[in-house]
């Protein structure tokens, strides 16, 4: 019985020169016929579909250097032409942005920069791209942010912006592309760009569309976050995009660099058949919860869930949780606290962030505010936003969509009705307010249901935005 | 608008935990219990309750779903019928006026006005409706608000099928890699795979069996699931096979082990749309004119595959003499350079096999050299000339052929010259 791999590379003659290429995301290693006895770059992995020696994209630039360290003649045949562009007017930045990107390039422009909302990430990123003059590929995690972005780079870059996503597939020398789009196509891309920049990094590095990082050859990488990710997360998106080269808080800039703020927590009491129906629910959860927990003290959240779906005891817990969240995300003193917050705040410029779209519905129909969530097509999001910039609409309510990325440069008072993603979120959320202007001292609200759950995450909330707010109230 | 159901097992990325699916579906068993006879009364119930819903809100649809229906019904597999049920279903927002035109009269008037009552008034006015119409038809374009149109006519037969279709991809959507074992029309799927970048390592197990292994490239570094997509797209062309043995090793959960999922012939699949007899234009053309002009000869599509030096060959017709049984292989290459093309016949010829014809296009060569063709090259540009194979397979009929028609002339034999 015979075997045959159908594939575009040929198997190799022994004594053939060394050469590197690129294939669909990784890079194969041609003219090694068998395992050598002198030790191979660590990242490279026999393929016995292909009879060669095969390496994830992204271990190029060590593959390229041992390939270099070789006496003999050796090839690397990975990027097609590597042309430099002068097509760049470098921004001015501002001093720590300016010491961001010096940190970056002394990392051998392998790094990652953490900086708040607001504090000039993507002129940042300009400023990298600026400065390596190669060719960039710019990861966004949003669509919104897409076309934001091809915006900010159009102001200190002349030439063609390529577009991956929202309904366009235009590759240029500059291109930006949404992450979900990038995981599909870096099989096809992986090789074309000499510096990948990757906003909102923090999506990166819990395995799930990692891949779009790894099937890319850049030598070259930026990421760009507000917020540090966990032990864990961190240390794969280290060895993606390298280490932390830059590290600022909203502590670190507001009053400078970053408007000033105040967030007050207005806690607020659940009504006597809330609270009844709230501890009802409370220890129907806890009673499947925590015996579960007594058997597996280490177990996560989702094995929980994984678990607790197979029971009727379990599913009934997990209602019952549901329904706990769902109390307590706009409870009836909550819908007067709104009421009266934007009652006091009618000339300012408010935001309000809720824990979920049915919430944000019903605070726009009840006080007659725009909405802005996924359901909401581009077209009508950005007349929303453009209006809410002209001073046309004061105030907008959102769950998730304003969370990240979205400019929205006056908005002065935020209401945080309720949130399920805890402290990176929040300190999303507070960015929204922070963009500089003259003689501006933004303001945060926290409703937070007395005796809930809500009380330790505020506090959690509070520790992340590191200690620049005044204290709670 | 409404449009049709879809008629093949349709693959979806997304994910369903394995505890809500039906059947046998732990650590190294995946074995789905699929949709059959028995299911029919509950599944015609429940296409008549949700034709009953026609008309009328989804959220209603799912209140009433939420509630509990009044079925008979296994829980994992009603909650995968009414997954496939929800994919059915089209619906449309019900407003006099576009529910944004409210919204932007209403919410930008009520940033100008103080009064809740005033705002509405004015923009309701503005608009030619009523207060009310506009509150009610403030979001009726979203989802839950919209309107539920009647669901194509489907039997409760073709809506199990579409049910298991829903399962296999479910699972399939953790696919890592798969492993196949098929006779008969296997070509579609080795093109396949080859067309969605999977390497592929074949085997020849039987004669017409092969057995197939496909994974993409990155899988040798970790368990990716990038190539769910070509991988489960395989599956809608092996149910055109003879017979297969399809294996897939699927991610379970969070927790990287692996389970294996396999299908056989027979199982209650809805196969996808029938398979075009010929890939191109160009065969179809060739299997119809050779047809006219050597009636003593059946072309036989998609052969068996065989083995030439360290190529697997999949012609692309047989030419069966219908009297004496003489064969000969066709092959129509696509594009080709002359190494590949010298390495092939030097490839034929180790495996003396020298009844085989390749038909190449000249206009799809990628080289700047010259190939003399040899005696089995039938060179063409746009049409493959089937007097110029019947030539070299049967030279008498071709002489005999050539007599009948001495007006027209007969096709030149040139040297092949790429790009």
């Amino acid at each position: 019985m015979s075997s045959y791999a159908i594939s575009v590379i040929a198997a190799d003659k022994p004594g053939t020169m060394l050469r590197l290429t690129f294939d669909a995301g990784t890079l194969v290693l041609h003219g090694l016929a068998a395992p050598p006895a002198d030790a191979l770059a660590p990242a490279l992995v026999w393929d016995p579909r292909i009879a060669k020696y095969r390496a994830p994209a992204y271990r190029y630039r060590d593959l390229a250097q041992w390939l270099r360290g070789r006496n003999e003649d050796a090839a690397n045949d990975v990027f097609q032409a590597r042309a430099r562009t002068d097509q760049w007017q470098p921004p001015d930045l501002r001093p720590y942005q300016h010491a961001a990107l010096l940190a970056w390039q002394m990392a051998k422009r392998c790094g990652l920069v953490v900086l708040p909302t607001g504090s000039g990430k993507t002129r940042l990123a300009c400023a990298a791209m600026a400065a390596v003059r190669c060719s960039a590929l710019c990861l966004v995690a949003t669509r919104v942010l897409l076309h934001q972005w091809r915006d900010e780079i159009a102001r200190h870059y002349h030439g063609p912006i390529g577009c991956l996503g929202d309904g366009e597939q235009r590759i240029e020398h500059i291109t930006v592309a949404t992450m979900e789009g990038a995981y599909r196509r870096m099989a096809k891309l992986g090789n074309r760009f000499g510096l990948l920049i990757v906003d909102e990094a923090h999506h990166f590095g819990g395995g799930i569309r990692d891949e779009a990082l790894e099937m890319c050859a850049a030598p070259l990488r930026l990421g760009l976050t507000a917020t540090t990710p966990g032990t864990a997360p961190l240390a794969r998106l280290v060895d993606l995009l390298g280490p932390v080269v830059c590290s600022l808080s909203i502590a670190d800039l507001a009053g400078e660099w970053l408007a000033d703020f105040d967030t007050i927590e207005l806690s607020l009491s659940l009504t006597p058949s809330e609270r009844q129906q709230y501890q009802l629910a409370t220890k129907c959860f806890r009673e499947a919860f925590d015996s579960f927990r007594a058997i597996n003290p280490r177990a996560a959240w989702r094995d929980f869930v994984a678990l607790a779906a197979r029971s009727e005891a379990g599913k009934a817990a997990l209602a019952a949780f549901r329904f706990s969240r769902r109390l307590t995300s706009y409870h009836d003193a909550k819908r007067r606290a709104v009421a009266a917050l934007l009652a006091r705040h009618r000339c300012n410029r408010v935001l309000i962030f809720t824990a979920d779209n049915a919430t944000a519905y019903t605070i726009a129909r009840e006080h007659l505010v725009m909405p802005i969530t996924c359901d909401v097509d581009r077209a009508e999001r950005d007349q929303a936003l453009a209006a809410f910039r002209a001073g046309e609409l004061r105030t907008l309510v959102s769950a998730r969509v304003l969370n990240e990325g979205l400019d929205v440069p006056d908005a002065d008072v935020a209401i945080v009705v309720g949130g399920v993603s805890g402290a990176r979120e929040h300190v999303q959320r507070v960015g929204r307010l922070l963009r500089p202007a003259p003689g501006k001292r933004a303001l945060v609200y926290e409703l937070v249901a007395a005796g809930t759950h809500e009380v330790a995450k505020a506090a959690e909330r509070r520790r992340a935005l590191g200690h620049a707010a005044t204290p709670p109230r | 608008m409404d449009t049709p159901p879809r008629r093949h097992a349709e693959i979806h990325g997304e994910h369903v935990s394995l505890a809500r699916m039906p059947g046998e579906l732990s650590i190294q068993t995946l074995r789905p219990a699929f949709f059959s006879e028995r299911d029919v009364p509950w599944l015609r119930a429940l296409l008549d309750e949700r034709e009953r819903f026609a008309g009328r809100k989804r959220a209603e649809w799912k209140q009433r779903v939420s509630d509990g229906l009044p079925l008979e019904a296994p829980p994992k597999k009603l909650e995968t019928a009414l997954r496939v049920l929800e994919r059915m279903s089209r619906d449309h927002a019900r407003s006099a006026i576009r529910p944004r035109e409210i919204r932007a009269a209403l919410f930008h008037e009520a940033a100008r006005t103080e009064s809740k009552t005033e705002a509405l008034q004015t923009a309701a006015s503005k608009l030619g409706i009523d207060e009310q119409t506009a509150m009610e038809c403030l979001f009726a374009d979203l989802s839950d608000e919209r309107v539920l149109t009647a669901i194509a006519p489907t039997s409760p037969e073709q809506f199990f099928l579409l049910c298991n279709g829903e399962l296999i991809a479910r699972l399939l959507a953790r696919a890592l890699r798969v492993r196949i074992r098929a006779r008969g029309q296997v070509r579609a799927v080795v093109r396949q795979a080859k067309l969605m970048g999977l390497l592929c390592m074949i085997n020849i197990t039987a004669k017409d069996e092969l057995s197939l292994e496909m994974s993409g490239p990155y899988a040798l570094f970790r368990h990716t699931r990038i190539y769910t997509h070509a991988l489960t797209s395989l599956l809608p062309r092996l149910a055109w096979c003879h017979s297969f043995r399809f294996e897939a090793e699927c991610v379970l959960g969070r927790s990287e082990r692996i389970g294996r999922l396999v299908l056989r012939s027979g199982d209650p699949i809805l196969p996808a749309r029938e398979l075009a007899p010929c890939d191109s234009k160009l065969e179809e053309r060739f299997l119809k004119t050779f047809g006219k002009i050597a009636p003593e000869w059946e072309v036989v599509r998609e052969p068996a595959a065989f083995n030439a030096g360290d190529d697997l060959i999949f012609p692309d017709f047989e030419l069966r003499h219908r009297a004496t049984g003489e064969r000969w292989l066709l092959e129509i290459m696509g594009y080709w350079t002359t190494e590949y093309i010298q390495r092939k016949l030097t490839a034929l010829r180790a495996a003396k096999i020298d009844r085989l014809i390749l038909c190449i296009d000249e206009a799809r060569g990628c080289t700047d050299d010259a190939l003399d063709v040899c005696d089995f090259v039938v060179p063409f540009r746009r049409q493959v000339d089937p007097r110029a194979v019947l030539a070299i397979i049967d030279p008498h009929s071709h002489a005999t052929l050539q007599a009948a028609t001495s007006k027209r002339s007969s096709p030149k034999r040139s040297t092949l010259a790429g790009r």
